[in-house]
């Protein structure tokens, strides 16, 4: 996929990881890309970055990260339908169905893969644009 | 990952995150040495006042990020040393856990750092992980 004009905000309280990420997503030619240190700080970023994907780390302060996402699917300063990648501590059965129940979209688990990062992240930024192109083909 | 999600990125596109990770590896060493350093200077105060918390606070934090990281950056002997120091002092409180038993797990690390030890946990390792458990009283 080519990921050029959409945008990515990633969450993170490590400056390293969050240029990690940035930085691969420019594999995918994704250049627009935001940093928050924590899902508060986030919080700001998001209104007025209006990301295509959030990128947000589950293992700092899992509580306030829930809360973010659940947040976001409220629409509370955000487009409720963006997908949200968290990068866990593990993908136990237990942590994936608690994704699921908040609205997160996929979880990887830390230390990342950095093609399996990337892989997911085309996956869910494909889904969103062809979710958007068939909603604009609805309307017509 | 499914098949189909791989195919919509491509070769060329694995082909460059691979690329791009072999650099940022090689920029991590930097980090690592700095993250050893930290954890050198909060030992010699935990060492100096054994009865502050401060020092393995800090600690555990700089062991949760590099235990989050340096597997991702090719170092993964530093991950799972990291990883073991987070389960030590996680819930401990001061004077819990020996002064030996952490300058151990820093002193690995460092050598993770000095010898430029990258790739997958070989025999030697392994070996050396083993010691650390022992110190530890894990084994």
């Amino acid at each position: 996929m080519r990921g050029q004009g959409l945008r990515v905000l990633v969450v993170d309280a490590n400056a390293h990881i969050r240029r990690l990420i940035a930085t691969l997503l420019g594999a995918l030619e994704i250049t627009d890309v935001s940093e928050a240190r924590s899902p508060s700080a986030a919080a700001s970023v998001l209104a007025e970055h209006r990301p295509d994907l959030v990128v947000v780390d589950w293992t700092n302060d899992p509580v306030e990260t829930l809360l973010f996402v659940h947040r976001i699917r409220r629409g509370e300063g955000a487009d409720r339908q963006v997908p949200v990648l968290a990068l866990a501590a593990s993908t136990h059965h237990a942590v994936l169905e608690e994704a699921r129940e908040v609205g997160i979209d996929d979880v990887i688990a830390k230390p990342i893969s950095a093609v399996d990062l990337i892989h997911r992240a085309a996956a869910l930024l494909d889904e969103r644009v062809n979710g958007r192109m068939a909603l604009g083909a609805a309307a017509q | 990952m499914s098949d189909r999600a791989a195919k919509k990125i491509g070769d060329d596109a694995t082909l460059r995150v691979a690329r791009m990770v072999e650099r940022l590896s090689d920029e991590y060493a930097a980090v690592l040495a700095a993250e050893t350093g930290r954890m050198e200077t909060h030992l010699a105060r935990m060492r100096a006042a054994p009865e502050d918390g401060d020092a393995p606070r800090a600690m555990f934090r700089i062991a949760h990020d590099i235990k989050g990281q340096a597997a991702t950056f090719d170092r993964p002997l530093a991950g799972a040393v990291a990883g073991r120091l987070c389960g030590l002092l996680r819930e401990a409180a001061p004077g819990d856990v020996s002064s030996e038993t952490i300058a151990a797990h820093v002193a690995l690390l460092r050598r993770v750092v000095d010898d430029r030890l990258r790739g997958a946990i070989d025999a030697d390792g392994a070996a050396l992980l083993e010691r650390l458990d022992r110190a530890a009283g894990l084994r």
